[in-house]
């Protein structure tokens, strides 16, 4: 391998591993709804897309086409995301945490979709189908290698600290109270346990950590557009992430976001080898391979590769 | 009176589950519910306990009216339920089920268990300590680490008792706590409801079908029959009223 090939493998892995890292966010995100608190939420890209966009508006330089041209930093812009995609899941919540797990589910997909033509069909907030462009990237000053470095370090941090969060709360007398009303919501509620007040919470926490992973993902390409928000790249692959990893540990969740977004970023590559009549049809290969991947786990993995074993919680 | 039930009715569709009922437990006292089946005595407890809201009368506890409050609220007004069919929180073990209980726990709020474990910490050790007191009392102590899940029908009993004693209530309503239990556990539990009330001075209101085990414990009985309140006294009374007897082997009509 030439000194140019190494470097561009490199580069490769920061950006595998930056985006790894972004999907963590989610993963631990919706283990907070479902592998803690068993919502089904179908809607993650709702909750990507709203922090995504309100860190793009808040940060974007002055454009006709769109609400924003505020040129604020990262710094002020990922809380807001999270504090936008939290006051969503709030509103979200307040309608439909009552409703039980598959309907709650379906009113997730409406959602989630609702958000999605929202983001297409405000123009004058959104800029349509063309997105926001030119969004800034933190430390891109830096030359070189060094300011993806850098990136993938403030990632890294972010994912240690959402884990940490994450986990204390699991393991945290809320997260006791958590596994209880999983267990037996009557028996919780006549023991003072306010469900609805408890699954909000949990709703809200985990939304906020997608709504963040959203932001990173709008920086870090340096683009949001509506196809972001298509279900397939978000919501679909966080699922086989969670569910590869394994549902209700943090560690499985990190796990399956790395391990799955290599798979699906290496599928890219295999695609390309395709023979050509095959090559149209990549697309498809690559949700297959997914899929394959996915069936190969659960084989060996009932709950996931550091999910719970058979038998316990 | 700790308890009144004032004029209250159900009905499900076209079955009137409970009509008319009206009744009271009075602070301090062991008030036994029995009834055939079908008599309405869990859906007058499920009234009682916020699960059902009455379609007519009133429900006062402890001076408040608690006609339609939920479940949760009525439990911060010191009134605990337990259920017929246990209820246990099967993948926890037998502790963390008695220290889910506890309310207002610094750690059950996020921001406490981010940022106060210190707090958190010190709390969890008096749960600790008064769910293995609770244990003991219960002798449970040696399954307090496994998943409650895994418990036996009366152990699971004892549980529901024993999450019961973690809330220190003012008025226990226990449904049919004897279902299910074997003689000699039987026996005990019947001693640990008489100390629960005499030593701790939690007002108990009981469902059971057991009549050796109402005859021990409870003072007054009420008789419900097709949803209404039949009759009410010491259990010797109650034993001689032969409305009682018609009620429970169908005749009388």
């Amino acid at each position: 391998m030439s000194p140019d090939q190494i470097y561009g493998l490199f580069l490769y892995g920061i950006s595998l591993l930056t985006m790894g890292g972004i999907y963590a966010l989610m993963t631990l995100g919706l283990n907070m709804h479902w592998g803690l608190t068993g919502i089904l939420n179908i809607g993650i890209a709702g909750f990507f897309a709203v922090g995504a966009y309100t860190s793009a508006i808040l940060a974007a330089a002055p454009h006709p086409g769109h609400w924003g041209g505020f040129g604020l930093p990262a710094v002020l812009t990922f809380p807001a995301a999270m504090v936008a995609s939290a006051v969503v899941a709030y509103g979200i919540a307040g309608i439909c945490i009552r409703l039980r797990s598959d309907y709650l589910a379906i009113a997730s997909i409406g959602i989630a979709e609702i958000l999605r033509l929202v983001v297409k069909n405000a123009k004058e907030v959104t800029n349509g189908t063309l997105g926001i462009s030119n969004l800034p990237r933190p430390f891109e000053w830096i030359p070189g290698a060094g300011g993806q470095l850098a990136f993938l370090g403030l990632v890294i941090v972010l994912v240690l600290g959402v884990y940490w969060l994450a986990e204390r709360a699991r393991t945290s007398p809320w997260g006791r109270t958590m596994r209880a009303i999983r267990d037996n919501e009557d028996a919780a509620r006549a023991l003072g346990k306010d469900v609805d007040a408890f699954r909000t919470r949990a709703f809200v926490t985990g939304a906020a950590f997608m709504g963040l992973a959203g932001a990173m993902t709008a920086h870090y390409i340096k683009f949001i557009g509506p196809e972001a928000t298509e279900p397939l790249q978000t919501t679909f692959l966080v699922w086989v992430m969670l569910i590869v990893g394994g549902s209700g540990s943090n560690r499985g969740a990190i796990l399956g976001a790395v391990l799955m977004w290599t798979v699906w970023s290496a599928s890219e590559i295999v695609a390309g080898y395709l023979p050509a009549e095959l090559a149209a049809r990549a697309a498809f290969v690559r949700v297959f391979l997914i899929g394959l991947v996915l069936v190969v786990v659960l084989q060996r993995f009932e709950g996931g590769i550091l999910g719970p074993k058979r038998g316990e919680t | 009176m700790l308890l009144e039930i004032d004029d209250v009715c159900k009905s499900f569709g076209g079955l009137r589950a409970v009509w008319e009922c009206t009744f009271s437990v009075a602070k301090g006292s062991i008030t036994g519910l029995i009834g055939p089946n079908g008599a309405g005595k869990t859906t007058t407890f499920n009234m009682i306990a916020g699960v059902f809201k009455p379609d007519r009368g009133q429900i006062r506890f402890a001076g408040s009216d608690i006609t339609g409050v939920p479940s949760h609220k009525l439990f911060r007004k010191g009134l605990v339920r337990t259920f017929q069919i246990p209820h246990e929180f099967g993948h926890l073990t037998v502790r963390d089920n008695l220290m889910t209980v506890p309310p207002a726990h610094p750690g059950e709020r996020l921001f406490g268990a981010w940022l106060e474990p210190a707090k958190v910490r010190r709390r969890e050790d008096e749960i600790r300590a008064k769910a293995d007191d609770v244990l003991a009392f219960l002798k449970l102590s040696h399954v307090a680490g496994d998943p409650a899940g895994t418990l036996s029908g009366g152990q699971k009993k004892l549980l529901e008792l024993g999450r019961a004693m973690m809330a220190d209530p003012t008025l226990i309503l226990l449904d049919e706590p004897g279902a299910g239990v074997n003689p000699t556990l039987l026996e005990q539990l019947g001693d640990m409801i008489i100390e629960l009330n005499k030593a701790h001075g939690h007002s108990i209101c009981i469902i059971e079908h057991n009549m050796d085990m109402i005859a021990r414990l409870c003072d007054p009985v009420i008789v419900m029959a097709e949803g209404t309140v039949l009759t009410k006294g010491t259990m010797d009374e109650v034993r001689r009223d032969k409305r009682v007897l018609d009620a429970y082997l169908g005749g009388g009509e």
